[in-house]
């Protein structure tokens, strides 16, 4: 399997993770470690936990993003842990760095988004924090029509609503 | 392509990406798409939550909430966003602004003129009963809040003030429709309205002049060096 393993965990050490589409990650326990919600499967505190122990399936991730997802945490694995005190000082002092920008530019638009789903699912904060900022940076300064042209999005106003917006404006 | 991948984020995670949007941005994203408009032109608090982060992260100073009764998309874009007359849809500059808290629009001299009324001319149309209860102005043609504290003296209230026409007759179609026990309380219930947005709207003004002091009062002291 092209699946992600970490090379300097011993067999004992690390855990898999079964991606929805059946691709298994041997993944350091550190990582499962750092992250609740991992944490929690970790210490079988969670449905998902198989009987097989250390392992656990994520139904709603697939290899694919999962091997984007985990080749971040690996890269963040020795990164001292933030240690904000609420939700708005941490996203406020979220800076993209330089190695987190080329993760993000190096993937399309379908798999940033859904490794902003799946770092929101897996409960991965920084990796959320990060991947909107990098959304948000493609919005700012733009126009309706750019935002249409480079979200993919149809503009669904009929003229009247279109009329009717301008003047609510 | 997937269809639509912004589309398809949950709301909390839309709210979180806006968390780093300025004001503008936040209106460019509600003229995109329909989804978008419904996202963001709520007035639940969630959606209120969104703007008020936005407006607090570009423009820290102002602090306060919006005057009673209007939501922070309304409030954001009379303060600070808008550039058209909400009349005539004309450019209008920062000189030729003209912001009417009481009234809640932001217009270009010509149409404020054009779109108001004075007591005088109205009180034989109208009776003074509703007039009483609307909101006022005590001249039109100060432009902004420096000129209009010189204007008006403090405790004066206004000999003849203006309205906005339209209001006026709106609110009189309202008034004229219901029986005579129904007008007393209707008159009451705006007079408290008005009252209450009155008192928000001073505040605010108050926070500007005090603002303007301090800015003064900085460049007064930057050219005595």
């Amino acid at each position: 399997m092209d699946g992600y393993t970490s090379n300097n965990a011993s067999e004992n050490e690390t855990i898999t993770l079964k991606s929805s589409d059946g691709i298994e990650f041997h993944i350091d326990t550190r990582i499962a470690n750092r992250y609740t919600l991992l944490n929690n499967w970790n210490s079988g505190g969670t449905y998902w936990f198989t009987a097989f122990k250390k392992s656990a399936c994520l139904p709603n991730v697939t290899g694919k993003v999962l091997e984007k997802v985990l080749e971040w945490c690996e890269h963040h694995i020795n990164d001292p842990l933030p240690n904000y005190d609420d939700d708005d000082s941490r996203r406020r002092n979220t800076v993209i760095d330089d190695w987190d920008q080329n993760f993000l530019n190096r993937v399309d638009q379908d798999m940033l988004f859904d490794i902003i789903l799946a770092a929101n699912y897996l409960d991965i904060k920084l990796l959320l924090d990060i991947g909107c900022k990098t959304v948000a940076n493609m919005i700012k300064g733009k126009s309706p029509e750019e935002l249409r042209s480079s979200f993919n999005i149809v503009n669904d106003f009929t003229p009247e609503e279109e009329e009717a917006i301008r003047r609510e404006n | 392509m997937k269809s639509f991948p912004l589309l398809s984020l949950t709301p909390e995670i839309l709210a979180e990406i806006c968390e780093d949007l300025s004001p503008k941005d936040l209106y460019t994203l509600t003229i995109v798409c329909k989804k978008l408009r419904n996202f963001l032109w709520a007035t639940s608090g969630c959606t209120q939550q969104i703007w008020r982060r936005s407006r607090l992260l570009m423009f820290s100073l102002d602090s306060l909430l919006p005057p009673k009764g209007m939501c922070e998309q309304q409030y954001i874009w009379l303060k600070e966003l808008g550039s058209t007359c909400q009349v005539c849809r004309a450019q209008v500059d920062k000189s030729e602004r003209c912001l009417i808290w009481e009234f809640k629009r932001l217009c270009c001299r010509p149409c404020l003129s054009i779109k108001t009324t004075s007591l005088e001319d109205l009180r034989n149309n109208i009776p003074e009963e509703v007039l009483s209860c609307l909101p006022n102005v005590n001249d039109i043609k100060p432009s902004n809040f420096f000129e209009a504290c010189l204007v008006t003296l403090p405790g004066s209230r206004y000999q003849n003030p203006y309205y906005w026409t339209t209001d006026v007759y709106k609110a009189y179609r309202e008034y004229h429709a219901l029986n005579a026990n129904e007008r007393e309380k209707w008159v009451e219930k705006k007079k408290a309205e008005v009252e209450e947005f009155n008192q928000s709207i001073e505040e605010l003004k108050s926070k500007d002049m005090t603002e303007f002091l301090t800015s003064l009062m900085r460049y007064t002291m930057t050219q005595a060096n």
